[in-house]
């Protein structure tokens, strides 16, 4: 599946959650957006896909993400965590990151925008809601907005 | 030239070798040489940044130093000048690592005679004065493309913004006024909108048309029949439109975005200008002996002879600007493409047999290692 | 982003802004708009404490005198505006000018189209998107 650019989607998520990740996959996979989907299970996971290194060291393995789908809580390094270092790092830091969380607290939705997420959205709990939520990101993201050249 | 001074350096911490030399360079019938020696690596390195010396010749063997250590260091801080190496017999190693460093040229020794000595410091001199200017005329090259690139890059900008302004205000015109227009204001009002849907087409092709050349010039292996097929694909063409690769396709040592333009714009070409109910598009190539000749044949009106030549000129239509989305960009840019190559471009046609386009590719004889296999 | 929420669009492109409007009120969009034509006019209307903060910022990118990418650089420095989402509206489809953009966190970069119908239906995207998203 490419964008309308005819670059590949590459979609990461990271959640800690055998349930929810099997939630989105079959919403993305409805929305046809599953072609080239990747799964982490936590923050260390995250930054290990991410860098190339742990049991990620081949890269065509673990192609660049086009898209980070980011849970806040999970265990050994949350997404707040993980969020921060990708910002720091300078070719990680042009990825767009939607935070897709359970978490409602202000204080998370204020220090992820702070960190330069993109944008903040709350997990929804049905299998339909999911469906539309991942609709839209598609559209939104791969239909309708410029990404940065990933292949650097 | 008649009448100047050339002043050589010698590098030898052997006196003989400097008188030899020295009575060597006087003989010259041409040239006057003026010859200074220095006889250590020290001295050499504080004497040889200064410009009045036109060449230098570092002996080989400098007591602990070696020539080679004196000839990177000089050029290391900056030295312009050519540097020969002075040699002993079966050096040969050591003759092959100089060139690789920088030096111009390297002189057995106990080979040399007047004749000898002053050809190659002539010889010298010129070809490092080549190289500079080749230089100068490489950064004088970057710099002259970059600006290219900003000009189109502003042009583009700076055209497209009013014409988006003028299009949107055209469609709202229609869309609110619609009721207070007549036939002929609606009619105006719709010209416009294609004139400015055309001016960006055109806009947009001068840009492409321009940056043939300037980006993207790495070359690589590419198999012709998956190019074809990305393009053919690209193109979303009707069922009823049949593209069919007739024979074997060469593989390619060529830049890809490049390529694969020349084949989508020839089949985009073919099939906007094609009459009948069953497009067909056919597509080969034979071999030329030193080229490729590669073929895409349609079956389409044809063309006059008379314009031949014509249609591969920048903004040549063969049609009307209102009939068609043609800006008459596409063949231009895949002539100047092949012509990149050193290929030649043509078309053969008759009126009613359609038209083929021919274009040869050079063969490439000796493909760089990595890309093979 | 609620219904209510200010948007903010800052643009110096009569027309432009006009499809912009016009485009928002094809979708029915409630939010209020706040216009500006240059950064230092945007800068100005994001600093005074009286006005609430809008909710989103759309930026052209080619302005006079502050462009947009400085305007985000602002933006992005100051602790008061920094959580604001960004999103790019402009004509530039130049690689280096999305990567600048996406370096400074902007979420979303898009290419305004020539045709009327293909920008409107961008912008009811980016809508109905921003309306989904969690603010605070």
């Amino acid at each position: 599946m490419t964008n309308r650019k005819n670059n590949p989607i590459v979609i990461l998520v990271a959640d800690d959650d055998a349930d929810d990740r099997l939630l989105m996959k079959e919403a993305l996979e409805e929305n046809r957006l599953a072609n080239d989907l990747h799964f982490v299970q936590d923050g260390e996971e995250l930054m290990e896909y991410l860098c190339h290194s742990g049991q990620y060291t081949d890269s065509i393995a673990a192609p660049r993400p086009s898209l980070i789908l980011l849970d806040l809580n999970m265990p050994r390094k949350d997404g707040r965590e993980a969020l921060k270092e990708i910002k720091a790092n300078p070719h990680l830091k042009q990825i767009p990151v939607v935070v897709l969380t359970t978490s409602k607290a202000e204080e998370d939705i204020l220090r992820t925008y702070d960190l330069g997420v993109s944008s903040f959205i709350a997990k929804p709990v049905t299998f339909e809601s999911m469906v539309e939520i991942m609709k839209m990101l598609g559209r939104y993201w791969f239909e309708i907005v410029e990404l940065p050249n990933n292949s650097r | 030239m008649e009448g100047s001074i050339y002043h050589i350096l010698l590098v030898d911490d052997d006196e003989d070798d400097y008188i030899v030399t020295r009575d060597l360079l006087k003989d010259a019938e041409r040239t006057n040489f003026q010859l200074d020696w220095v006889n250590t690596y020290e001295l050499a390195l504080a004497t040889s940044l200064n410009p009045k010396y036109a060449a230098y010749l570092f002996d080989y063997r400098l007591g602990r130093n070696s020539g080679l250590e004196l000839l990177q260091e000089v050029i290391q801080r900056g030295c312009q000048k050519p540097i020969i190496l002075l040699t002993g017999l079966g050096d040969d190693e050591i003759d092959r690592q100089a060139m690789k460093m920088g030096a111009e040229d390297y002189l057995i020794k106990c080979q040399i005679d007047t004749h000898l000595l002053e050809r190659s410091i002539l010889h010298a001199i010129e070809r490092k004065q080549a190289k500079e200017k080749q230089a100068e005329l490489f950064e004088e090259l970057k710099t002259v493309n970059q600006e290219l690139t900003n000009f189109a890059y502003i042009v583009s900008h700076d055209l497209k913004a009013p014409l988006r302004g003028i299009a949107s205000l055209t469609d709202w015109l229609i869309s609110d006024y619609t009721d207070s227009l007549d036939e002929s204001g609606k009619q105006m009002l719709n010209l416009l909108g294609q004139r400015t849907r055309r001016m960006s087409d055109l806009i947009n092709g001068i840009l492409e048309y321009s940056r043939v050349g300037r980006f993207n010039q790495n070359s690589i292996m590419l198999d012709p029949q998956q190019i074809i097929a990305i393009s053919v694909k690209s193109l979303d063409l009707t069922t009823s439109t049949c593209v069919t690769i007739e024979t074997d396709l060469p593989k390619l040592f060529a830049n890809r975005t490049k390529i694969e333009q020349v084949f989508q714009n020839l089949i985009s070409n073919a099939v906007s200008h094609n009459d009948k109910t069953e497009p067909k598009i056919r597509i080969g190539c034979i071999d030329a002996g030193k080229s490729w000749q590669f073929y895409v044949a349609d079956n389409g009106p044809g063309i006059e002879s008379r314009y031949f030549e014509k249609i591969f000129q920048i903004f040549q239509t063969l049609v009307a600007p209102d009939s068609s989305n043609s800006t008459g960009i596409g063949l231009a840019i895949v002539k100047k493409i092949i012509e990149s190559y050193n290929g030649k471009i043509w078309v053969e046609s008759e009126i009613g047999q359609g038209a083929t386009f021919c274009f040869t590719l050079p063969k490439i004889e000796v493909i760089p290692e990595e890309f093979i296999g | 982003m609620k219904p209510a929420d200010l948007i903010l669009l800052v643009d110096d492109d009569l027309v432009d802004v006009m499809t912009v409007k016009r485009a928002f009120r094809e979708l029915n969009g409630t939010n209020p708009l706040h216009i500006t034509g240059n950064g230092e006019e945007a800068l100005s209307f994001l600093n005074n404490t009286n006005q609430t903060l809008p909710k989103l910022i759309l930026v052209d990118l080619n302005m006079p005198r502050m462009n947009g990418i400085e305007l985000i650089q602002y933006i992005k420095n100051d602790q008061r505006l920094c959580s604001i989402p960004i999103v790019v509206l402009t004509t530039s489809q130049e690689p280096q000018d999305i990567r600048k953009s996406y370096n400074l966190s902007v979420a979303g970069y898009i290419v305004k189209s020539i045709k009327f119908t293909d920008f409107v239906s961008a912008l009811k995207t980016v809508y109905e998107y921003w309306l989904l998203c969690e603010y605070i």
